[in-house]
């Protein structure tokens, strides 16, 4: 951290147009959450016995968690590998992360038939080793914490000392005083060993995540169904983590009016051809070994979706970002960036939705309007809270104010 | 053996995996030859009327023309029984029931996250709905939509003698261990 530059409050009204045009899909995203927790599934979405997983799962949760990729991507960058120069983008990932994954879980709910049963899983009596889905499910839970408490120290840096609840809530002031002395004075002393464990649980479920589908080897389009999805899903997810650091946080910068981080987006972008280029490699010679090129000819909506994966997703942002006069430029560093991150999102929907072919289906899958709004409401209910907490917490580094 | 396979008009790359393996030694079970079915849904009628699902009118089994549409098992329905284009122009029509087939190593119960689908000693696969937590990962991941892998198959039940059974017509459905019944036909009726 340079001395004259600190992370502070973001000042700045709350609402811009941008942010009303966000609030009202927001609206509209949160009456039709409701809606589908009170009338039940059938009733909201476009789910069948042969399609029983949609938007939700491969969108909402699978695409989520991919894309929180940069909270344990640059802790590991920094932290474990040392790069300090780094460590301005920590804060705006670990927030990005946090709520990414407060998402996953909330548009979870909204997918479980029976989400007032979430809870079962953590019962000794009901864990069922075999089940890959537990895996992710108590690696999932376990990280949320994780994250939550990496963001403790932002939260004590901004009110130990000050806080001051109003009226009745003012009898809480001291015990909140309290606990985050007590996190003040001894949370410094584990914060490593979280760290530690975040990268850890991240790796173990982002493959895991992968393995989801390998247990319908029939169902899946041949393009799309390795035994190494596992690999591929844990490089992608490596893969989107700078990307996605790249891509939110110029559309931060930018947001809030503050300068943009281009040195240091200049230098994550030297690092992302290593990892995508792994995972591209990794992916052809997949293709090669299962002799599985020939199942792009003939060129139908499904195999074109797996060439724009690969091509748009992979192989077009791997080149732009090898180029030194796009390392230079914002625009070009963001163009590069998007399209990795919409190569993974497209590469997680491809692989739960659009390679799932059940053979006895009667009708094919198309998530009704209810499912496109409660997932378009809870990303903007998303940007809506990360707006807050980089109001309200010190997240982003900028010069002192008024100056 | 290669009748209902390729009647049923779908190939699978591999059906390995949920079926294989040695059955429970108690396992229990029937044997089922689809080349004298005659679509008389009696099965279905018996299915209707054991388990916990909506009740039906005895005579609304009777009804062929459900044949029209290939249906599968659902929530109301655990039994369906499809009619299939004949083997040749001008053949005889051919039937073929689905339900649950208790598989001996079940990807269902392997993918539950809280073990609400489990593989019993007696061979049923049982579901356990107060665990449940509606994740519906068993429901993509499972082989139930599978189409039966030959002429004879082996359904694998719970300590009684299945309804299905009592009300075979022809003797097409028939009870018994499933060991007796394996070394009754020999290994080429098993596989």
């Amino acid at each position: 951290m340079s001395s004259h530059a600190a992370a502070r409050p973001v000042r700045r009204p709350f609402f811009s147009r941008g942010t009303m045009v966000v609030a009202t899909v927001a609206a509209i995203g949160i009456a039709t959450y409701l809606a589908r927790m009170v009338l039940g599934l059938e009733k909201v979405t476009n789910l069948s016995n042969p399609y029983p997983w949609g938007i939700w799962i491969s969108i909402d949760v699978a695409t989520g968690v991919a894309l929180a990729a940069g909270g344990f991507t640059s802790s590991a960058l920094v932290y474990i590998f040392g790069h300090e120069k780094y460590h301005p983008l920590i804060r705006p990932a670990l927030v990005t992360a946090m709520l990414g994954y407060t998402f996953v879980v909330i548009g979870l709910l909204a997918d479980l038939g029976r989400y007032y049963d979430v809870w079962h899983p953590m019962l000794p009596s009901m864990w069922q080793g075999n089940s890959v889905l537990f895996e992710v499910g108590m690696c999932v839970m376990v990280y949320l914490g994780v994250l939550y408490v990496e963001f403790v120290p932002i939260a004590v840096e901004r009110f130990r000392g000050k806080v001051a609840l109003p009226g009745a809530l003012s009898a809480l002031n001291r015990l909140l005083e309290g606990v985050l002395r007590l996190a003040d004075v001894t949370l410094h002393r584990f914060l490593g060993l979280f760290i530690v464990a975040g990268v850890v649980l991240s790796c173990l479920h982002q493959s895991s995540l992968g393995t989801l589908m390998l247990i319908a080897p029939t169902k899946m389009h041949p393009l799309w169904y390795t035994p190494v999805m596992p690999a591929f899903f844990l490089m992608s997810a490596i893969s989107v983590g700078f990307p996605m650091i790249i891509f939110e946080g110029t559309l931060a910068t930018r947001s809030f009016g503050l300068q943009s981080e281009l040195r240091l987006f200049a230098g994550l972008a030297r690092i992302i051809p290593f990892f995508l280029g792994i995972y591209g490699m990794a992916r052809v010679v997949d293709l090669t070994l299962r002799q599985a090129w020939h199942l792009l000819w003939p060129l139908t909506p499904v195999t074109l979706s797996f060439a724009t994966e690969l091509v748009g997703g992979i192989f077009l942002p791997l080149l732009l970002f090898l180029l030194p006069r796009v390392r230079k430029s914002p625009t070009g560093l963001f163009v590069a960036a998007t399209l990795v991150v919409l190569g993974v999102a497209l590469n997680r929907v491809n692989v739960f939705l659009v390679a799932y072919t059940p053979p006895f289906a009667d009708q094919t899958d198309f998530p009704s309007v209810f499912e496109v709004l409660v997932t378009a409401g809870l990303i903007s209910t998303l940007v809506l809270v990360y707006r807050g907490i980089a109001m309200v917490f010190p997240i982003f580094e900028q010069p002192e104010h008024g100056s | 053996m290669k009748l209902a396979a390729s009647a049923s008009g779908t190939v699978l790359a591999s059906t390995a995996g949920a079926s294989e393996g040695p059955p429970p030694a108690a396992a229990q079970g029937v044997l089922v030859d689809v080349t004298f079915c005659v679509g008389c849904r009696k099965c279905e009628l018996g299915c209707n009327q054991v388990n916990d699902v909506p009740k039906r009118d005895r005579l609304s089994f009777e009804d062929k023309s459900v044949f029209k549409v290939h249906r599968r098992p659902d929530a109301t329905a655990l039994t369906t029984v499809n009619q299939l284009p004949p083997r040749e122009p001008g053949g005889p029509a051919l039937f073929t029931k689905v339900q649950c087939m208790h598989c001996v190593k079940p990807a269902c119960a392997s993918a539950c996250i809280v073990g609400a689908l489990a593989k019993q000693p007696e061979g049923a696969v049982t579901y356990d709905a107060w665990k449940c937590i509606g994740c519906r990962y068993c429901m993509g991941r499972g082989p139930r939509s599978r189409p039966p892998r030959g002429t004879i198959q082996h359904a694998v039940f719970k300590g009684f003698v299945p309804p299905i059974a009592l009300y075979s017509l022809l003797g097409l459905i028939m009870w018994s261990g499933r060991r007796e019944r394996r070394d009754q036909e020999g290994e080429a009726g098993h596989e």
